[in-house]
């Protein structure tokens, strides 16, 4: 059962591989419009060492990306939490910040932060720290009652509620956004790159496109994928080990 | 045991809108509980017990009479222990990390806590179990660690709703037997709601009996004639607990 799991995704990730690289040869499609995937996985790995170098740079920002839009996230969600008064009054802007297109704010992002490293981390943070307020603030508001009772009756201060009852219940949550903006962030950085970067995958991309270099924006391409994953995968990892107690629900579910 | 009063419920009267109705819970109740006693309020499902204890408790406030406790008659949060009916442990803390809960919260250096809460895990019937999560932990178990911890506040009254409500017979035996060892050992003040009336027998120094919504003091018996430790077949006991049984139903029709 569980082999076939594995299995059956990979054959048909392969399937759809062969079927690309038959129709490019049948059809003659030159490589400058659609390369065949064995071109791809060359190019990917001649290239190696470039990709690396600037996937660094790319992971750089998306990290440090997710580490200010987690960090400003969490910080509303709980800001929100404690004041009914505020979330009201932020309620309508925090929604509406989600309808800028934050592709339109890059080049401003640009014009303000230089072609340093810190445009790009500021549309990954923008992009990220959604996901990451929505959820905690559900996570905080799904807190028990009888347990927010039970808390005042210790006499626990606003502050031991937080760290010993509030906290500790929004982290499932925390992480669910953590994973979302993880892959959000990696399209910001992307944008960021795009939009003016003297490195990075983003740039990479614009470079070989400009030279017709067609594989090598494929190449970039998986190069960004690999990151979304490792990522994605990474904070599942940590949220295994974090959220322990959480395991038992998951199996009785 | 003493005799100095430590709870006095004065008149208590509480009422909750119910959708612009007016629904009474509480008239008039008025009892009083002396150090190191137990007393015991029974009554019908739904009669007003859990909102007895949340106004001694202090989280919410009689709209008519007064509650003091040990002292304290306008800010009762924190100075009695609350033990409420559903599960309360905290899923991501380990059996001995949920035991010291409130006396952490009442500042009580931690290390001096566990010091505290190990050696009295073997009384609590739990040893070897300090380390385990609350769902490796039978209901039997849970509801231990749930006592172990209003125990260990280092509150003097304890208010217990129902704490054996949720098991089976022979579980809710045996804890019984083991609450009456632990109460008498550690010389506390404890104020129990139930609906079964041999367990108000059983455990009692006084009971109270209460009325259907809204509840009132309906009687109340002192079980000095029945000497500790009590057994259920002596003559006496049965006397008793058929008396309060025919006066709740006497009071309920």
């Amino acid at each position: 059962m569980t082999a076939r799991r594995i299995l059956s995704p990979i054959l048909f990730f392969v399937a759809v591989l062969v079927v690309w690289e038959i129709a490019v040869r049948a059809f003659a499609v030159p490589a400058y419009i659609l390369p065949p995937p064995t071109r791809i996985l060359a190019a990917f790995f001649v290239h190696l060492p470039l990709l690396a170098a600037h996937a660094g740079v790319t992971l750089g920002e998306i990290l440090l990306g997710l580490l200010f839009g987690g960090a400003g996230g969490l910080g509303l969600a709980v800001l929100l939490y404690s004041s009914r008064s505020l979330e009201q009054a932020l309620h309508p802007f925090i929604i509406a910040s989600q309808m800028v297109p934050v592709f339109a704010i890059a080049p401003l992002l640009i014009l303000w932060l230089g072609y340093s490293v810190w445009p790009k981390v500021a549309v990954a943070a923008l992009i990220g720290f959604f996901p990451v307020a929505v959820n905690t603030l559900d996570g905080l508001r799904s807190t028990r009652a009888d347990m927010l009772d039970l808390f005042r009756t210790m006499g626990a201060s606003r502050r031991q509620t937080l760290a010993k009852l509030l906290l500790p219940t929004a982290l499932p949550s925390l992480f669910s956004g953590l994973k979302v903006a993880a892959t959000l962030s990696v399209v910001g950085a992307t944008i960021g790159e795009w939009v003016g970067a003297r490195r990075g995958l983003g740039y990479l991309m614009l470079q070989s496109n400009a030279r017709l270099r067609v594989d090598l924006v494929f190449a970039a391409i998986l190069a960004l994928t690999g990151i979304g994953l490792f990522l994605f995968a990474g904070f599942r990892i940590i949220e295994r080990r974090v959220l322990h107690w959480t395991a038992h629900d998951r199996r009785s579910e | 045991m003493g005799s100095r009063t430590i709870l006095e419920v004065n008149s208590l009267g509480k009422a909750f809108d119910v959708r612009g109705v007016r629904l009474d819970v509480l008239d008039s109740v008025s009892f009083s509980v002396s150090e190191g006693d137990w007393v015991t309020a029974i009554g019908p499902s739904g009669c007003g017990k859990t909102t007895l204890l949340r106004v001694i408790a202090g989280l919410l406030e009689p709209d008519a009479g007064s509650a003091v406790v040990d002292g304290a008659r306008e800010r009762r949060l924190g100075v009695a222990a609350l033990l409420p009916q559903s599960d309360t442990l905290l899923p991501w803390r380990t059996a001995i990390d949920n035991a010291v809960l409130a006396s952490e919260i009442a500042g009580v250096p931690k290390s001096r806590a566990l010091a505290e809460a190990t050696g009295l895990f073997e009384h609590f019937g739990l040893s070897g179990f300090e380390t385990t999560y609350p769902w490796q932990l039978s209901g039997g178990m849970r509801q231990r660690v749930a006592l172990m911890r209003t125990f260990l506040s280092g509150r003097s009254v304890l208010l217990l709703d129902e704490p054996l409500g949720a098991l089976d017979p022979l579980t809710r035996a045996s804890l019984q037997e083991w609450l009456l060892a632990v109460w008498s050992e550690l010389g506390k003040t404890i104020v129990l709601v139930t609906h079964d009336v041999d367990e108000a027998v059983y455990l009692s120094d006084r009971l109270l009996a209460l009325t259907p919504r809204p509840a009132r003091v309906l009687a109340t018996w002192s079980f000095d004639d029945l000497p500790r430790p009590r057994s259920r077949t002596d003559l006496t006991f049965m006397h008793r607990r058929a008396e309060v049984m025919n006066l709740l139903l006497e009071g309920t029709t």
